[in-house]
């Protein structure tokens, strides 16, 4: 088991330079000049030439790209000039944020979901199957953001059940109480478009599993109806679930970005946009290889949890 | 066309979708021509306005614009980006994943590790540093969101085209000559289009919510122009002030994805093979039962008799009789054998002993199943459930998908166990190797440990029956045991059921198709044909003497070892389909010694002595 | 006689997947070295259980598997990828195990005849139709058929579609793999029936592959078993079966469930077949066999031939 571990991370090594090399080569594409961008419109021609030196804008590309490697590798991923700050201080900092938001909301929306789409698949065509069906539906359809800014207005403006906005209150104890106070609008909102698609997914997978021999076999042995579901059949179809909820985590993680603009969290998401919107070029970088690398690693682990499920897998 | 369209219109909740779709596309394609104020033009002296007034029938926005026209020419906006996103998308991810699955080796490597590459990024991620390369504008919002979504179409599509692929017909298609573009163009593209309408159709909406979503970032539509995201993104700051601004655009979102989405489902349902015939169904517990007047009295000394059993699939509004009143009578320490082609019904019968055939489409619609004077069909679920795999128990015919893949022998013994008797922990595992031992596996303690993957087709067959005795059945009813086994082992797994039968007073109901098989193992047999039982009594007598022309002929098809080379006798037509039989002997048409009456009279299943019964006027055989 | 066919030394590996990391690539050996020679106008039986390799030798007879080692002759020319662009596979057809799928579902059975006719023969429209009518008719089919998709058809109708299809390359050599295992008994006895029409009238040349002893008896002028990749006897098909050679021949057709005949056991053991990625040194057959010798499981027995004709290839033959 160990010794797939090590494998499976030693393959990640690829991947990672994969994506260091594509978010190079597109940072790589941005047309104009940084040196403008960062010193305003005004600025002298040696200026320029200097701050080009200094970002190593003289080099070939080629060159460029192994410093910048580099350096990532032993932690430096440069100066945010925008924020005066370390890109890695920031981008950790602001992570841990997305995190908490993220992984609330990837729990609630793995539970909720396969549990509906186990009990939909189960009474397939009955009136939970199509109530479950249309509620999922409308999950998927709305937009995370518009839902997000109508919980707002509903329990936070109108019935002041939650705070609107933020991550801690500006005032008073930063308590767990406090912090999830704060989580429950912004977690649900971001669940919903995840639990409505992994709902759908674990419906399919179940149907699928739900008409193979062994399950009959399950039946014709006389065990109680719920075993076959919640044991037989639900254990069969997480194989095709786990790879679905690798992928549901990128969405939440995704789907963070407009959540946090929505809800004003200080996550790393927010701060991306807003790297954009600057031209902040070195944050915009390194937030997403770090980010993305993160999720590389996640998704290591699945595929474990994936080899630990079906022995079917060889080592 | 028009079926494709007649399904679609099945889904009630599609059609609905369709027609909201298509009614906000011809509102989006007129905008230009309606008299609309112009979008983009700012009156801050109105702004803020509330719907319904005379003015702007949806209000105003933070700088008095007309939000009616720019819900509209927004719409238009939003569509023509999603839309064309999607057919991006589609067809670069369709040509890679196609390439991809045709070619397979090297070339599939190299795109499925850059696909892979990209998958990797949560997919924002990649959009953020697309747009954040090519500055923010809704042509690069749509470029980011296509190829965000290129890695979803190459990897469904390659997927399916290496199913294909790997079907004969390719195989045949090179055989008669055809290069490989021209394969793919002819006979890989045709059948793998249908999965790409799906593909699309069930991610136009999604698409649509992803540009909406850089629009509302502010890295989409830059303003003055305005997409649905980017209004809803300007509404944000007075979200608690002037709700309705918000309200308009997200309402509009959600409406068209809506629409989309279920349009999608319908699109999916409808060109998805399989759930046209209700395979993707999923059975329930326990067979449907017609509701009919039951038999009171049944005799408690019989061990298991079928009477007068009918059951049916109902698919679509066709009505299949797949078994049409059969009757059946299970023998203390006999093997009774179901002979028949495939569709006679013979595996049916044996499934709905125990209300195991799917429903739907399957339904008990008369008889009764008679086991020690319970009626099995109408008993209630937890009597049938304490029956089934205790007193009365199956083997199927594959071992390998009859068996669940992630659990060991043992697990899967222990638990056959465990649902009729209460026992410990070590008496269960004595138990669990001491059946193992009985079914003549080597090494019971260390195949216990293993997954059915592990073992060879025997020795899973080994742990089928191991499973079926568990509780000390009285009655095994064995669905084609060795059908999926090599000759070899199904001589040992046949003399491993003799034995059984013989040692512990077992009744057997063996289904097969193959009359070496009833030759060696049945005592008595039923030869069905078309849902029904044409012949019955002792194997041996109708294997000698066959009664029924169907039987004779069927067994003179049977080729032999020892006779050389040579010419088959053979049974002219086909066997008839159960959802269209005519008045009559249903073997009729095929048979040579026909009459008048043999097409008008229903033929009642009769004696031929004292233990032989058969469904004919003209038995070839008097005795 | 001159052989129409002629397979050398046949060799097939596959690699299993083992990831990019592992080094020593495991790998199947499905087809042990497997010669043999099919005269013109013979039909040559080849049987054998489940993953014996008769299936991938099969294909690469007709060119669908390259060999991993050895040659193909069809009429003494070289199978090879040029051989293969230049038309030689006309001459040698293949008709599938599953008969619906292999048939495109999105085709007309006009369309699926069509593309031989097309592609091999060169032939005009014209001569296509007038092809098309005869081989239906030589099948037996109606010609309303041609108008269908495949789903609309039983496996009866399809394989015998399938067969015409083969037919429409005007091949000598026509290899059937399982051609007759996904029918019924009644269905299946008219395709045989049906295929040794065809031979006469065609004047075909047949390797018949089946894992029923007794169909393949029953169309054979010789049978070939193959056991574990490699063919442990050849010969006369009304003899093999009832006189054989080799152990594991008599084992085959004393389990073959015959009518009239009782039950009996004649492998005492369950002992799997050897391990595909490690073949034995010795004879495969040595762990089931009641015969072996210590011979057995050190020098592998060759292919070797007896007085008439039949070849075994056994340490000690049975009577």
């Amino acid at each position: 088991m160990l010794g797939y571990i090590l494998k499976r991370l030693f393959s990640a090594i690829p991947v990672l330079l994969g994506i260091s090399i594509i978010v190079f080569l597109i940072m790589a594409m941005i047309p104009g000049d940084p040196a403008t961008a960062i010193l305003g419109s005004f600025a002298t021609p040696e200026n320029v030439e200097k701050l080009n030196r200094d970002l190593g804008l003289d080099k070939t590309l080629f060159q460029r790209y192994f410093i910048w490697l580099g350096n990532i590798l032993q932690g430096d991923f440069g100066r945010s000039y925008s924020l005066n700050k370390n890109v890695i201080d920031e981008v950790v900092e602001r992570f841990g944020a997305t995190l908490i938001l993220a992984g609330t909301s990837f729990i609630m929306c793995s539970l909720i979901g396969i549990c509906a789409g186990v009990l939909s698949a189960a009474k397939q065509f009955q009136l939970t199957d199509k109530l479950i069906t249309f509620i999922v539906l409308l999950g998927i359809s709305i937009p995370s953001f518009f839902l997000g800014m109508m919980m707002i207005l509903l329990f936070a403006v109108h019935l002041r059940w939650f705070p609107v906005s933020g991550m801690w209150p500006i005032y008073g104890a930063r308590d767990l109480t406090a912090l999830a106070g704060h989580l429950a609008l912004p977690a649900s909102a971001l669940a919903v478009v995840a639990t409505g698609v992994i709902a759908r997914l674990s419906r399919s997978a179940m149907l699928e599993i739900l008409r193979q021999d062994y399950i009959r076999t399950a039946r014709a042995k006389g065990l109680d109806e719920k075993i076959v579901i919640w044991r037989h059949a639900l254990r069969a179809a997480m194989v095709s679930i786990l790879p679905i909820l690798g992928i549901q985590a990128g969405f939440v993680l995704s789907g963070a970005v407009y959540i946090e603009m929505v809800f004003q969290w200080p996550g790393v998401g927010r701060m991306l946009v807003d790297a954009i919107l600057k031209r902040d070029i070195l944050l915009v970088q390194g937030g997403v290889v770090f980010v993305a690398a993160c999720y590389v690693i996640f998704n290591i682990a699945v595929d474990v949890a994936q080899h630990l499920l079906d022995p079917r897998i060889k080592t | 066309m028009i079926g494709f369209l007649k399904l679609l219109s099945r889904n009630r909740l599609s059609l609905a979708g369709l027609v909201v779709i298509i009614a906000v596309i011809f509102v989006a394609l007129v905008t230009p021509l309606l008299p609309l104020p112009d979008p983009d033009v700012i009156d801050t002296k109105n702004r803020f306005k509330t719907p319904f007034n005379t003015d702007a029938i949806l209000g105003t926005d933070h700088l008095g614009r007309d939000l009616m026209s720019r819900l509209l020419w927004g719409t238009r906006l939003s569509l023509a980006v999603g839309f064309c996103a999607a057919f991006l998308a589609a067809l670069i991810g369709s040509s890679i994943g196609i390439i991809s699955g045709f070619y397979g080796k090297h070339v599939d490597n190299i795109l499925m590790r850059g696909i892979d590459m990209l998958m990797a990024f949560p997919y924002i991620l990649l959009a953020l540093a697309i747009v954040a390369a090519l500055g923010p504008g809704l042509f690069n919002a749509l470029i980011a969101v296509a190829i965000v979504n290129i890695p979803f179409f190459a990897r469904n599509i390659r997927g399916v085209t290496v199913g294909i692929t790997h079907k004969e017909f390719i195989d045949a298609a090179r055989l008669s000559g055809m290069t490989d573009t021209r394969i793919i163009i002819t006979e890989v593209l045709p059948n793998v289009f249908p999965v790409i309408v799906i593909a699309m159709s069930t991610t136009v909406g999604w698409m649509i919510l992803e540009t909406a979503g850089l629009s509302f970032l502010g890295l989409g539509s830059q303003p003055p122009q305005a997409d649905l995201g980017s209004m809803l993104g300007e509404a944000r700051a007075a979200l608690i002030t002037s709700p309705y601004t918000s309200v308009v655009p997200g309402a509009m979102i959600l409406i068209i994805v809506m629409a989309i989405n279920l349009l999608g489902d319908g699109i999916r349902d409808a060109l998805d093979p399989r759930l046209k015939s209700g395979v993707l169904s999923s059975p329930r517990p326990r067979t449907l039962v017609a509701d009919y007047s039951k038999t009171k009295n049944l005799d408690a000394s019989e061990l298991l008799s079928v009477s007068n059993l009918k059951t049916q699939f109902h698919i679509g509004n066709r009505n299949y009789k797949a078994v049409d009143g059969v009757s059946i009578y299970a023998k203390k320490g006999a093997c009774l054998g179901i002979i028949g082609e495939s569709g006679s019904g013979k595996s049916v019968t044996a499934l709905s002993i125990m209300g195991l055939v799917s429903s739907p489409p399957g339904i008990i619609t008369e008889g009764y199943v008679n086991y020690k004077g319970i009626d099995l069909i109408q008993t209630n679920d937890q009597k049938l459930r304490s029956l089934r795999g205790g007193k009365i128990s199956y083997i199927f015919q594959d071992p390998l998908s009859s068996l669940h893949p992630l659990y060991t022998v043992q697990q899967q013994l222990e638990e056959a166990i465990l649902a009729h008797q209460n026992l410990s922990k070590e008496e269960v595992y004595q138990k669990c190797i001491e059946l193992l031992k009985s079914v003549r596996i080597p090494n019971p303690k260390q195949r216990a440990k293993d997954y059915p993957h592990q073992l060879s087709g025997g020795m899973r067959q080994r742990v089928s029956i191991a499973m079926a005795l568990a509780n000390d059945p009285e009655v095994i009813i064995a669905d084609e045991p060795t059908t999926a086994l090599d000759v070899t082992v199904q001589a040992q797994i046949l003399s491993l059921l003799r034995e059984l039968t013989s040692q512990r007073g077992l009744a057997i109901i063996f289904i097969t198709h193959d009359f070496g098989v009833v030759s060696q193992i049945c005592d008595e047999v039923a030869v069905m044909y078309a849902g029904k039982i044409v012949e019955y009594g002792p194997s041996e007598m109708i294997l000698n003497h066959p009664a029924h022309p169907y039987t004779s002929k069927l067994m003179g098809c049977v080729p032999e070892i020892g006779k050389g080379k040579r010419k088959l006798a053979s049974i002219d037509g086909l066997p008839p389909m159960v959802d269209k039989l005519d008045q009559g002997c249903a073997f009729a048409p095929r048979c040579q010694s026909t009459i008048s009456e043999c097409l008008t009279n229903d033929i009642k299943l009769r004696d031929v002595n004292r233990n032989m019964k058969v469904r004919c006027i003209k038995p070839e055989t008097h005795l | 006689m001159q052989p129409i066919l002629e397979a050398k030394n046949l060799l097939k590996n596959f690699p299993l997947n083992m990831g990019i990391l592992e080094r020593k690539k495991a790998q199947i050996h499905a087809v042990r070295s497997v010669s043999l020679k099919v005269n013109k106008g013979e039909t040559l039986g080849i049987v054998g259980e489940s993953g014996c390799g008769k299936s991938t030798l099969a294909r690469m007879l007709v060119g669908l598997t390259e060999p991993t080692n050895g040659d193909i002759l069809i009429q003494n020319n070289k199978l090879d990828k040029k051989s293969q662009k230049s038309g030689l596979p006309r001459v040698i057809q293949y008709v599938f195990q599953d008969p619906i799928s292999s048939l495109n579902p999105r085709k007309t059975i006009r369309q699926v005849m069509n593309v031989p006719l097309t592609h091999l023969q060169k032939l005009s429209e014209k001569d296509r139709e007038k092809q098309i009518k005869q081989l239906f008719k030589a099948v037996n089919l109606q010609e309303e058929f041609l108008e269908r998709y495949p789903h609309e058809f039983s496996g009866g109708q399809a394989q015998r579609i399938g067969i015409a299809r083969a037919l429409a390359a005007n091949p000598r050599i026509l290899v059937l793999d399982e051609p007759v295992s996904a029918l019924d008994v009644s269905v299946q006895a008219q395709v045989l029936n049906l295929l040794s029409s065809l031979k006469k009238d065609f004047g075909l040349t047949y390797v018949f592959i089946s894992h029923d002893l007794a169909v393949v008896e029953t169309v054979s002028d010789r049978v070939a078993v193959m056991y574990f990749g490699e063919i442990v006897e050849i010969g006369p098909a009304q003899e093999i079966f009832i006189k054989p050679k080799h152990p594991y021949t008599k084992l085959l057709a004393e389990s073959a469930p015959k009518i009239g005949t009782k039950l009996q056991l004649n492998e005492k053991s369950n002992k799997d077949l050897p391990d595909p990625t490690h073949p034995p040194k010795g004879c495969a057959f040595f762990a089931r066999c009641n015969h072996s010798t210590d011979k057995c499981l050190d020098a592998h027995p060759e292919l070797q031939s007896d007085e008439n004709s039949v070849f075994v290839a056994c340490h000690n033959p049975l009577g």
